[in-house]
């Protein structure tokens, strides 16, 4: 009797711990749809370099070029902006992630190459427009 | 699975030279998975994203041994592939990651009392995943690798399934292989 309550009582705890796990994997699966469906014109690319801002772009008025980087520990990074948009085009880090992701493309998914701490996100110039005029209209009516 | 309570106060008490031995032998076996693993490409381009079968024994010797046993094997493991493969920021990045892994496994064990061990695996995952989310975002100093933690999150969960299932096999055949 004893041993099967004990029993009872564990199930019941693996039952909360499989819970949690499917509410984390719930909650992922629709943050990714989020992410993929907010999808804003980005024109202006900022990159940054351990931690700090380096370089912002005007992706629409910037001209084919490629950008080298070096970081504080004198790793290089080449930057390439093609046709208005950017990506990495190489770098000497190890697993290559931030090259293979290719052109970015969303706000919210950066590109990031971790072992030289360099940084590509997008943002959208369009964003600080709509609050100015949104801050205007108030202000007129 | 469940040793006896002989057996378990046997291996809580010191050192002996077999538990040394044995331990040696399983940290080797998970630097070599590990340096295995680091062979084989990854295929998603999302950092930070691998198997993890090097915890496979840790999470053997957290059940065969206890969780101070674990430590050292663990500790051994991550300085040498550090030593072997690695440089400092992935010295960081793994010590972060199986810390909170180690203990985020030690207490799921304790709460399920060490039933479903695949369970035990997926909360190691996501912690040690949420631990060197925190070095990267501590590293980089933005909040732009905060989009990973989803992918993060489910590939976790996937990678701690597999292997807490591969513990849980091989815990069954380990206990015959120590007998002889």
């Amino acid at each position: 009797m004893n041993t099967f309550s004990a029993k009872k009582r564990t199930d019941k705890r693996l039952l909360i711990a499989v819970v949690i796990i499917l509410i984390i994997l719930a909650a992922s699966v629709i943050s990714i749809f989020y992410m993929k469906t907010k999808n804003s014109s980005c024109n202006i690319a900022i990159i940054y370099v351990d931690g700090k801002k380096y370089m912002e772009l005007n992706l629409e008025k910037t001209e084919d070029c490629i950008i080298e980087i070096e970081n504080a520990n004198g790793n290089h990074n080449f930057i390439e902006v093609k046709n208005h948009d950017i990506r990495m085009n190489s770098s000497d880090c190890q697993n290559q992630l931030c090259v293979k992701q290719g052109f970015a493309g969303h706000s919210l998914v950066p590109i990031v190459c971790l072992p030289n701490n360099v940084v590509i996100k997008l943002t959208s110039n369009s964003i600080n427009q709509d609050t100015e005029s949104k801050y205007y209209d108030i202000i007129s009516y | 699975m469940t040793s006896s309570p002989t057996d378990k106060k046997a291996s809580q008490s010191g050192l002996t030279t077999k538990k040394l031995a044995l331990l040696a032998m399983f940290a080797a076996l998970s630097l070599g998975i590990y340096a295995l693993e680091a062979m084989l490409p990854s295929p998603i381009p999302i950092p930070g994203v691998k198997l993890g079968l090097s915890n496979i024994i840790a999470l053997v010797v957290l059940k065969k041994y206890g969780f101070r046993e674990t430590v050292l094997v663990v500790i051994v493991r991550i300085l040498l592939s550090a030593l072997l493969f690695g440089s400092l920021s992935s010295l960081i990045y793994s010590a972060a990651g199986a810390t909170l892994c180690l203990i985020a496994e030690f207490i799921t064990d304790k709460l399920i009392r060490g039933r479903a061990l695949y369970i035990t695996a997926v909360f190691g995952a996501l912690f040690h995943n949420a631990g060197q989310l925190a070095v990267s975002l501590v590293l980089t100093g933005s909040t732009a690798v905060l989009v990973y933690l989803p992918y993060l999150a489910i590939a976790a969960i996937l990678t701690g399934l597999f292997t807490g299932l591969c513990a849980h096999f091989m815990l069954r055949l380990i206990p015959h292989a120590e007998r002889e």
